[in-house]
């Protein structure tokens, strides 16, 4: 099992956070190409390309990642149980299960992975699995000169922009710059 | 049929829909519909919730191909025209997603706590509630192990069953007369065994008259109202009967109707006031202190059982579950709720993701 590639199973707000600049494209080489996501992450960048208007959102997604992993017959109930277990009263129905499907397969198929997303509360259902987010992907991204600055700044403005609020060390641009830089 | 694949394409069909209509309402291209139907290609988990949406089905059901065990199966407190005799649950379309959140709280607790058998008859229940047991109504169901919710907004009661346990659901209203008949109510239809008592269900008619005649007979048992001599009683005391036994002028008007018992014209006039009217004008008790205020602030309070919440704080304590049902079932605002809860999760450090990448 170690000897198997590191995966980086990519949940969608930071598929969000690095297409609003057109940044995707640098997680392949970021990530050593060993990307995946899964059927109803997929789903829910097809729904947020439409609900905040990001265009070609899923298609440059699917460049990225490819086909996504489908859940076998035995392991929806655990993805319904985790869902369940995530879940608060007035959630939607289909809200968590991208982040329970992502969590289920990782373990379902003990999978030596990383999780890649921003919430906060899915990393800690995610655990014992490593977990990343956008700034520290974008961090590592600069330090590897795969990013330049004006790229990393337009995606801290455009996630602002965008009503976001970024981590407190990073909460003003001069901030942000003065740690990217 | 043992695939899912299958069962959505039994489902698809009952729902008189085609596949490509199907697909285009879950977002799938019908290609990829088409080969998950034959097996050849899986679900997405937000595939087979949209699915089971879309034609109304049970999630689990088409995983497993057989009944979700937390599905509700309710019995709805149907609104009663006392002029037509028609019955009706006009907001139970409206009631779903609050009773999802309910089901919500339950299935978050494995196992829910063992329930106690319940007789099916009015003085067996009568027997284990123990004597004036309709003022502190929903504490002495507690003891029989049947759990009470009270929240806003639903518009009726309901009763089932989550995993054999009794839950009846009540509106916060702040009008204990009309809870306490609920309670009754919902009371009736769990001991009866009703199930699915739901406008359009078989039955639903017959079986909300059998709780109502429970209801009736437990909060007004006919062998008491016939030992009173109905054209002698002075209104203060019809108040104080009113206000003893927790029950609507309305109720008891009906009840003496059946009863075939007939009031003077002084007491028929004042129980045709509102309940709340006969209680301050004519009773008593309500000079001393705001008893009256007090029942209904009681009435109107958001309640759950508190062997759920004590579960909630465990599991939370656990990293088993989040704490935003909890906060929900307190109707506080999850960041303000301190609670016992596992350290949060940490990011990967800079260092750490750039060993791990190489």
């Amino acid at each position: 099992m170690t000897d198997a590639p590191l995966l980086f199973f990519h949940d969608t707000s930071v598929l969000v956070n690095f297409h609003r600049p057109g940044l995707i494209p640098v997680l392949g080489p970021l990530l050593r190409e060993n990307v995946r996501w899964t059927g109803s992450i997929r789903a829910e960048c097809a729904r947020k390309e439409q609900q905040l208007e990001l265009p070609a959102l899923v298609d440059a997604a699917d460049r990225l990642l490819g086909e996504p992993l489908l859940p076998e017959p035995s392991e929806h109930l655990s993805i319904r149980q985790l869902r369940r277990q995530m879940a608060s009263p007035g959630d939607h129905p289909q809200q968590h299960l991208g982040e329970a499907e992502s969590i289920t397969l990782i373990q379902k198929r003990r999978l030596r992975a990383v999780f890649v997303t921003d919430d906060r509360a899915a990393m800690s259902w995610a655990k014992p699995i490593d977990c990343v987010g956008t700034w520290r992907l974008l961090r590592l991204a600069r330090r590897r000169g795969l990013v330049t600055m004006e790229e990393a700044k337009a995606l801290w403005q455009e996630f602002v922009g965008a009503g976001g609020t970024p981590p407190s060390t990073i909460r003003t641009l001069s901030q942000f710059v003065a740690t990217y830089e | 049929m043992t695939t899912i694949g299958g069962r959505v394409g039994t489902a698809m069909h009952g729902a008189g829909m085609q596949q490509k209509e199907l697909a285009q309402r879950v977002g799938m291209t019908p290609d990829a519909l088409s080969r998950a139907l034959r097996g050849q290609r899986g679900f997405a988990a937000v595939e087979l919730a949209a699915i089971a949406e879309v034609l109304d089905a049970d999630v689990h059901e088409l995983i497993t191909g057989t009944p979700d065990p937390h599905r509700l199966v309710l019995a709805a407190r149907h609104s009663f025209d006392h002029d037509t005799g028609a019955r009706s649950v006009a907001g139970i379309d409206e009631d779903r997603s609050l009773l999802a959140d309910v089901r919500l709280a339950y299935a978050q607790i494995t196992p829910v706590r063992a329930p106690l058998d319940l007789p099916s008859d009015v003085e067996g229940i009568r027997r284990l509630l123990h004597p004036d047991f309709v003022r502190p109504f929903v504490d002495r169901l507690a003891e029989i192990e049947v759990d009470v919710v009270r929240i806003d907004g639903p518009s009726t009661a309901y009763s089932f069953l989550v995993e054999e346990r009794p839950v009846i659901l009540l509106p916060e209203s702040g009008n204990w007369f009309h809870e306490n008949w609920s309670l009754a109510h919902e009371l009736g239809h769990l001991a009866l065994g009703h199930e699915g008592v739901v406008p359009g269900t078989a039955l639903a008619d017959v079986k909300e008259r059998e709780a109502n005649a429970f209801a009736a007979e437990l909060l007004l048992p006919a062998v008491t109202l016939q030992q009173i001599d109905w054209a002698e009683i002075r209104p203060a005391e019809v108040a104080e009967l009113v206000w003893t036994w927790g029950v609507s002028t309305g109720a008891l008007s009906r009840r003496l109707k059946k009863l075939e018992l007939t009031p003077s014209a002084e007491v028929a006039e004042v129980l045709t006031w509102s309940t709340q009217k006969l209680l301050r004008r004519r009773w008593t008790g309500a000079k001393v202190g705001e008893p009256i205020t007090r029942r209904m602030r009681d009435a109107g309070e958001r309640r759950f059982p508190t062997w759920l919440q004590e579960a909630h704080l465990e599991q939370i304590a656990e990293g088993a579950v989040g704490k935003g049902t909890l906060a929900w079932m307190l109707g506080v605002p999850v960041t303000s709720l301190e609670v016992d809860e596992p350290a949060a999760a940490e990011e990967l450090s800079d260092d750490a993701l750039a060993e791990l990448i190489g």
